[in-house]
């Protein structure tokens, strides 16, 4: 057993970190599925992209903890504009969202065609946070995703009775004197943290459905909110530890898009069990 | 400065443009972008099949995936499932099957997750379309040239419908006007759309080219007509000085484009606030 664990060290440091991802978003992904946002993690992860670009263009290297800030503050930019457009015009909540989305990953690409035309060496990697990988992902990385996790877990535990009247009765939540602006903007904050640890494992493209797939699948097991959590947890947990597996196995495949395949072939599988039930 | 470039720009952000202004008028820009995205399915299924990126069976092959998606997604709406989440279940997932059958079936062809993700206009030129070796140009610009007339025609032709299920639902269902067949078509066009702009400028990309122009001359008029002549301008022009940005600096011209159309929808934003506050502070 120590050699088979001294052996497998790294695979299962790297299981445990996407484990910990899948867990942590579907648990935020239940909230914001529910706050009926789904598509503004989309957007999000979508306007992180230039982010971690620029973060590298600005510092010259590539620390993990750098170009997860840069990609935090893009993501932040992107949704105070979405805020601004919703309120200096009528223009449709969706369309604004598709316009940062395309146009963030624009400037994205703009800003990597850039770093390609210098030739610095360094620069190859930075493509991995489209799609996410984990071959070259180092301890020290694992690491922070791992505590930030926790953390966010943690805060979501402390405030599930406020979050739960916050979604469901705002008026009454408000009445007994919390302040929804506060808890609104913590949500947010959520959200954009675990779009900065997602994006290394999952990429900018897919990042939405690690959020959204699991608390869909939830959703058709149980009607109860802390139940919809944990199993949405549950479920996002099981799709990042397979998809490690899978993709481990497999080299040439990202592993992204097989974490998404797994949480959405487990949402459509709970939603075809309900409709039959 | 290449000529043929431009003109495939110029013609598909014609055409993106002119289909944008219902498509944001309808709440369809999620939407579209779901469709956007699983073009990659589409692509890549009809090409194991046929081996020819460039047969046109792809576009067609394409558009019915598309297609599907919209129906798969409306499916689960009716399930009490939000639309948005429905959305972000379906496009993912048929995009990541896409993205694995070209990891493991597809390494080394002619198709590129990066090209299916940024487009490949610079290179797009280099595949001509000839008869009895006539060379009749790029065969990108005549596959732009024929969804932009058809596009042209389809919104002549049922622009009053177009219109009426845009505005007011449920009148043109009283009226007459069986928006069931008119939502299926228009969903066909830009799903064809969808499929030829994949090839010059991916799969994220398209939504600006077919949301930017149009959001931004919804910022100046009410009128449907102005609304779409101005997005017409609006989009040639942004495809325009994208074009110059990038070939002056040598950088990818899909992106600065899409980067243009958002700068300049939110310098409109800007300028329209301004106008209104020093309107208000005068009178």
């Amino acid at each position: 057993m120590e050699t088979l664990i001294a052996n497998n060290y790294i695979l299962i440091i790297v299981t445990i970190g996407t484990t910990l991802i899948g867990c942590v978003s579907g648990i935020l992904g239940t909230i914001i599925t529910l706050k009926k946002e789904a598509l503004v993690g989309n957007a999000l992860a979508h306007a992180s992209f230039p982010g971690v670009i620029l973060s590298f263009m600005i510092m010259k290297n590539k620390n993990m903890e750098l170009l997860l800030f840069g990609a935090g503050c893009f993501s932040a930019i992107s949704l105070f504009i979405i805020k601004k457009i919703k309120k200096y015009s009528k223009i449709k909540y969706d369309s604004s969202l598709a316009l940062i989305l395309s146009g963030f990953f624009g400037l994205g690409q703009v800003l990597l065609s850039i770093v390609q035309n210098t030739g610095n060496p360094d620069q190859s990697g930075l493509e991995n946070f489209i799609f996410g990988e984990v071959a070259t992902i180092l301890f020290s990385d694992i690491e922070i995703i791992s505590i930030i996790s926790i953390i966010v877990i943690c805060i979501i535990i402390l405030l599930r009775k406020e979050i739960k009247l916050f979604i469901f009765d705002e008026e009454f939540f408000k009445s007994l004197g919390y302040s929804s602006k506060f808890l609104d903007s913590l949500i947010t904050i959520l959200v954009i943290v675990v779009i900065m640890i997602g994006i290394r494992f999952v990429g900018v493209i897919l990042m939405t459905s690690v959020l959204i797939a699991p608390s869909i699948a939830a959703r058709q097991w149980s009607n109860f909110f802390y139940n919809n959590l944990i199993l949405s947890g549950f479920f996002g947990g099981i799709s990042g530890l397979l998809g490690t597996l899978i993709s481990l196995n497999n080299p040439d495949l990202s592993i992204g898009p097989i974490i998404v395949v797994i949480s959405s072939l487990i949402a459509v599988a709970s939603i075809i069990f309900k409709k039959v039930k | 400065m290449n000529l043929e470039i431009l003109s495939i720009l110029i013609l598909t952000s014609f055409t993106c443009s002119l289909i944008g202004v219902f498509i944001s008028l309808r709440k369809m820009a999620m939407l579209m972008d779901a469709i956007s995205h699983t073009v990659l399915l589409g692509v890549v299924l009809v090409y194991l099949i046929a081996k020819d990126i460039n047969s046109p069976f792809l576009i067609i092959g394409a558009s019915i995936i598309c297609v599907l998606t919209v129906y798969l997604i409306e499916i689960l709406s009716n399930l009490n499932i939000e639309k948005g989440a429905a959305i972000g279940l379906i496009f993912p997932l048929f995009f990541s099957i896409g993205v694995l059958i070209m990891d493991r079936e597809l390494k080394n062809s002619q198709i590129s997750v990066n090209s299916a993700l940024f487009g490949k206009l610079e290179f797009i030129i280099f595949e001509r379309f000839k008869i009895n070796d006539f060379d009749l140009g790029p065969l990108a610009l005549c596959i732009a040239l024929i969804i932009a007339i058809i596009t042209t025609v389809f919104i002549i032709f049922f622009y009053k419908e177009l219109k009426l299920i845009s505005f007011d639902k449920i009148f043109a269902k009283t009226s007459g006007v069986s928006v069931l067949i008119v939502h299926y078509l228009f969903l066909s066009l830009i799903s064809v759309t969808a499929v030829a702009s994949f090839n010059v400028v991916g799969v994220i990309l398209v939504i600006s080219l077919i949301i930017g122009p149009s959001i931004t001359s919804l910022l100046f008029t009410k009128d449907l007509k102005k609304t779409i002549y101005l997005s017409i301008i609006i989009g040639i022009f942004n495809s325009l000085l994208g074009y110059i940005v990038a070939f002056k600096y040598d950088i990818a011209i899909s992106g600065v484009v899409s980067s243009i159309n958002i700068g300049l929808f939110l310098l409109a934003l800007f300028a329209r606030g301004m106008n209104e506050y020093y309107r208000r502070k005068l009178s």
